[in-house]
């Protein structure tokens, strides 16, 4: 008898063993598939995150975009005689060839300037926006002649700040 | 990669020495000089990568043909100016011509099929800047025509100073952005400004 119920015993604890292994098994399951939930769902919550924050970065760079933006014409000037001429000849010479290309309503809107002149070596920077740079520089090609000396006018660089633009005065030789 | 500047026409020795001495500094390296081989020494001596240039003026498609004849072999670049439409055409479609050089008034030549026909003949459009010196609006408008067709339909073009003397020449920068404020799209001004499929084809003829 005690025998039997001893059988009976394990058999029991062998059949529970393996309901809670099995057991084991579906929670474990589960588990991993809450996990992999979870992960999804983080993934579309960085994805949406991503989302928002591009479409404001975009609208950001539109009104960038829009925005003028100043940008800084550094130029030398090659004169028939050597000697350059003085900062208003030459801020005079640009505007009106620049009234003449493109009319008054483009010079109001570049706020085109000489910001800078040094006239021992003939170098300067003329101050634009980002949307006029090419025509200020074009209006650079059709000034040939300054109080009737031939002269020529090369762009070196257009950068977008004063301070570049006269680091690239200074590599100048 | 630097700049070029294909129509150079200096009146003497003394000129083209001149040009030579600026040219770098311009960030040119590759010319086209019309003249005696004379004019081409003071660009050979400073290092710039110079080709002999000839530009036929011809008045009719027969008198082109035979100048064509005459001038193969003798120089490294062949522009022809055309004074008619027919002209025009015949020098887009013949191999032997590499530049088919417009002024502003031949603006009407510069069409669809000018450009398909340069696509056979294999040369390109080249723009004389000379002529827009003083900002006539006619001129103007000329160039503004050629320059926006030639983008439009894909014909390769350039833009040259014809430059006589050394204050007649223009700076690649400022023709890049003549082109661009004119309605070029950027990288195709820039591409005309360091002229690389006609440089392709010399330096290939070169064999280099």
């Amino acid at each position: 008898m005690a025998i039997v119920v001893s059988i009976t015993t394990l058999l029991a604890t062998i059949a529970l063993w393996a309901y809670i292994i099995r057991l084991r098994k579906i929670i474990n399951k589960q588990h991993r598939l809450l996990v992999a939930v979870s992960k999804r769902i983080g993934l579309v919550v960085k994805a949406f995150r991503i989302i928002v924050s591009t479409s404001r970065s975009e609208k950001k760079l539109k009104e960038i975009a829009k925005r003028p933006r100043r940008r800084y014409i550094a130029f030398i000037i090659l004169t028939e005689d050597g000697r350059p001429p003085p900062p208003k000849t030459i801020e005079d010479a640009v505007r009106e060839s620049l009234e003449k290309l493109a009319g008054r309503v483009m010079i109001a809107e570049s706020s085109f300037a000489l910001a800078y002149y040094d006239p021992s070596r003939g170098v300067g920077i003329f101050r634009a926006t980002n949307k006029s740079k090419h025509a200020v520089i074009a209006a650079m090609a059709f000034v040939r002649r300054i109080g009737g000396k031939r002269v020529m006018l090369i762009p070196l660089r257009t950068s977008g700040t004063i301070k570049r633009a006269k680091r690239t005065l200074q590599q100048l030789r | 990669m630097s700049y070029v500047d294909f129509c150079l026409r200096p009146r003497s020795v003394k000129d083209a020495e001149k040009m030579a001495e600026l040219i770098p500094r311009l960030g040119i390296s590759v010319v086209g000089v019309e003249g005696d081989k004379g004019m081409l020494k003071p660009f050979i001596d400073r290092g710039i990568e110079t080709y002999h240039r000839i530009t036929i003026k011809a008045s009719n498609a027969g008198e082109a043909v035979r100048m064509l004849r005459e001038a193969r072999g003798r120089y490294d670049i062949v522009a022809l100016y055309p004074a008619n439409v027919e002209t025009a055409r015949l020098a887009a479609r013949d191999e032997r011509v590499d530049i088919v050089h417009l002024v502003p008034a031949m603006a009407k030549y510069m069409d669809r099929s000018e450009a398909l026909l340069l696509r056979m003949g294999g040369g390109v459009i080249e723009v004389g800047l000379s002529r827009l010196v003083r900002l006539e609006p006619r001129q103007l408008r000329g160039f503004m025509i050629i320059v926006r067709r030639a983008s439009a339909y894909e014909a390769p073009f350039i833009a040259s100073s014809c430059a006589t003397t050394v204050w007649d020449l223009w700076h690649p920068r400022l023709i890049q952005s003549i082109l661009v404020f004119t309605g070029v799209p950027e990288n195709l001004a820039k591409l005309s400004v360091r002229g690389s499929i006609l440089l392709n084809i010399l330096r290939t003829r070169r064999g280099e």
